[in-house]
């Protein structure tokens, strides 16, 4: 394995490798930097340029621009409170308070100190898992993964502990309209009112994007003044960056159980790595002194959802490369991408190219970082942005927000669900109700519906009694007890 | 109490009630299919009907909502609006250069910042989207089909 290990180093070192490396991140990140386009986009986009390449070069190409685009998603989500992807729309309930707070350099260097290790976290556990994960992913069946989701689920009640009814309103409605179209095993079209768009149900990326770019944007544009006030800004410094990038060693509780929640969620197929950040986010607000704080510009809130969505990469690339399945749409691509490079991943893969898995994973680890580093140098620029009069910036984000809609799917419809969302999101914030429960509860209600409907058909009814379910529920009970165990005895005494 | 504060949880309350009574009485759905919705539409239609109840009853307060909101103005909404038209009437390459010129001529931008933006729009939505990422955004208006 050691040799493995170091063939792979000795490989990365060639400088047609670190050249591919080095083209893909730029592109990886102006990609981020697009509202609504995501990893999906860029291997969609970058795969036709890896034929003829040598498998290491392409996988080069591609993992380093995987890794660029959840970094430019989230300095836009920082920044102007646009998620650049799905999952970069946790970053912005904190981020973006930060940054109208004048702390945009502090959140900026959080968030790229947060992704850089998270992502080498991720990384490394990728390539300690690899030799021994097969028996691990292929015991996770679907009963687990219904009770992973579900776990996901009542995190929806943390996310909205400011106002719980409103909380639980807004997470019961993202449940229910996850649920229109075709149901996921007998493929009955549900609530389609005759119109073919909703066969398929609603879709993600126009919901997250109504939900959170449209308040952001018409607020621009009713006041006209800039995102940072003239007085609360100051250009980033070296100094404040700094002081954001230390801050993920003063939480390294908030760190370490983001970047693990992150990559169980990312190794688990098929349960969605959208879900990880706002699970992170949740618990680090459960576990936090001051739960209440949440929202209005905690570094924590940063620190949390960046760490969980980078570990989440490396996560979900080990059941791709081990066992063959893909963890997510991305991953499915990248899956192909493999094939096309001539590479074949399951159980053999690790047997014949062990040095290539090893490869990836570091490839992945130096995206991060070095894209990390490329997203501090384009921050000074992009930091001028919040000083742009709101009148003007307004219509430009919308532009940019309803075309990265539409290039989603291609589809015009999208760009009229981004309206209705964007109205749904203007009522949703000015009314305190969470629009992250709504996306959470969106995202996992088709998993724990599908999920369930296998399980109850392959196990039967007590589908919940398997060992490792068992485990999954007494660890999701344990996370929401134990931060509130004071008050449970407490209460429990008084009785 | 503040009435509009009822209103929304009551537009969610008939907006969920009328799907699921579409399901059940016009589309018949079997069991399999509706079982996961109608649940998760009762619970979303008695969580609506508590935040109703509680709400009438709360009397001079406000309940909670996030600070520092500017007061919605109709010119924004429309502004906003405005783009839906602009795209559906003249396309997505041509829609959105036009409308950054008018919107932006609107709110007292000088030519120069107009025109240059609506430039840059049109070099940005055919050069990347279309040139480089493939995207197929629509150049005819959308009302030719």
């Amino acid at each position: 394995m050691l040799d493995a290990f170091l063939s792979a180093a000795g490989q990365l070192l060639n400088p047609v490798v670190i050249g591919a490396m080095l083209l893909g991140l730029p592109l990886g990140l102006i990609i981020g930097l697009l509202p609504g386009l995501s990893g999906i986009t860029a291997i969609a986009f970058l795969i036709p340029f890896t034929f003829g390449m040598q498998p290491l070069v392409g996988l080069a190409f591609l993992l380093a621009a995987y890794a660029a685009v959840s970094q430019g998603g989230s300095m836009t989500a920082i920044i102007l409170g646009i998620p650049g992807e799905v999952p970069n729309a946790a970053t912005v309930i904190d981020g973006y308070p930060m940054t109208k707070a004048g702390r945009a350099g502090e959140a900026i260097g959080a968030a790229l100190m947060a992704s850089a290790l998270g992502g080498l976290f991720g990384c490394v556990l990728l390539a300690a898992l690899l030799p021994i994960i097969q028996p691990i992913v292929l015991s996770f069946a679907s009963p687990e993964n219904f009770f992973l989701a579900l776990a996901g689920i009542a995190f929806i009640a943390v996310l909205s502990s400011e106002a719980p009814n409103r909380g639980l309103i807004a997470g019961a409605l993202g449940i229910f309209l996850s649920l229109f179209g075709y149901s996921p095993t007998d493929g009955v079209p549900r609530f389609w009112m005759g119109i073919d768009y909703m066969l398929d149900g609603f879709r993600l990326v126009p919901l997250a994007m109504g939900l959170f770019a449209m308040p952001e944007i018409l607020a621009l544009m009713t006041t006209g003044r800039s995102i940072a006030q003239a007085q609360e800004m100051e250009p980033i410094s070296l100094r404040q960056v700094v002081k954001g990038g230390l801050a993920v060693f003063k939480y390294p509780g908030v760190f370490f159980r983001s970047c693990t929640i992150g990559s169980v969620i990312g190794m688990m197929p098929g349960v969605g790595g959208a879900t990880a950040p706002f699970v992170a986010y949740a618990a680090a607000k459960q576990t936090a002194g001051d739960p209440d704080s949440f929202g209005s510009g905690r570094i924590e809130g940063v620190i949390a959802p960046e760490a969980s969505s980078n570990a989440k990469e490396g996560g979900a690339l080990v059941p791709t490369l081990a066992l063959g399945i893909p963890g997510s749409a991305s991953m499915a691509l990248l899956l192909g991408a493999f094939i096309i490079l001539g590479l074949q991943p399951g159980p053999e893969f690790l047997v014949k190219h062990l040095d290539l898995a090893f490869g990836a994973a570091m490839i992945l680890a130096f995206g991060n970082v070095a894209s990390s580093f490329l997203m501090f140098l384009l921050s000074k620029l992009l930091i001028h942005i919040t000083r742009v009069p709101g009148h003007a910036l307004a219509p430009m984000l919308l532009v940019l927000v309803t075309i990265g809609c539409y290039s989603a799917e291609n589809n015009p419809i999208d760009v009229l669900f981004v309206f209705a969302f964007g109205g749904l999101g203007v009522v949703m914030e000015r009314f305190g109700y969470n629009r992250p429960a709504l996306l959470l509860g969106f995202v996992l209600g088709e998993i724990i519906e599908r999920y369930y409907q296998i399980s109850v058909s392959a196990y039967g009814a007590a589908f919940f009694m398997r060992p490792i379910s068992i485990t999954i529920i007494a660890a999701a009970l344990l996370c929401l007890l134990w931060p509130n165990r004071k008050r449970i005895l407490r209460y429990w005494g008084y009785r | 109490m503040n009435r509009s504060q009822t209103v929304f949880p009551a537009l969610i309350f008939a907006f969920t009630a009328t799907a699921l009574a579409v399901g059940y009485f016009h589309y018949q759905y079997s069991w399999t299919a509706f079982a996961f919705p109608l649940v998760a539409g009762l619970v979303v239609c008695l969580l609506c009907a508590i935040e109703v109840a509680t709400t009438s009853r709360r009397r001079g307060t406000s309940a909670p909502r996030a600070a520092d909101q500017p007061p919605l103005s109709l010119a924004g909404v429309a502004w906003l609006f405005a783009l839906a038209a602009f795209l559906y009437a003249f396309g997505f390459v041509f829609g959105a250069a036009l409308y950054l010129l008018v919107c932006l001529r609107g709110n007292d931008f000088s030519w120069r910042l107009s025109v240059g933006t609506a430039v840059v729009s049109l070099f940005a939505t055919w050069g990347i989207f279309i040139r480089v990422l493939g995207v197929q955004l629509p150049l005819k208006p959308l009302w030719m089909g």
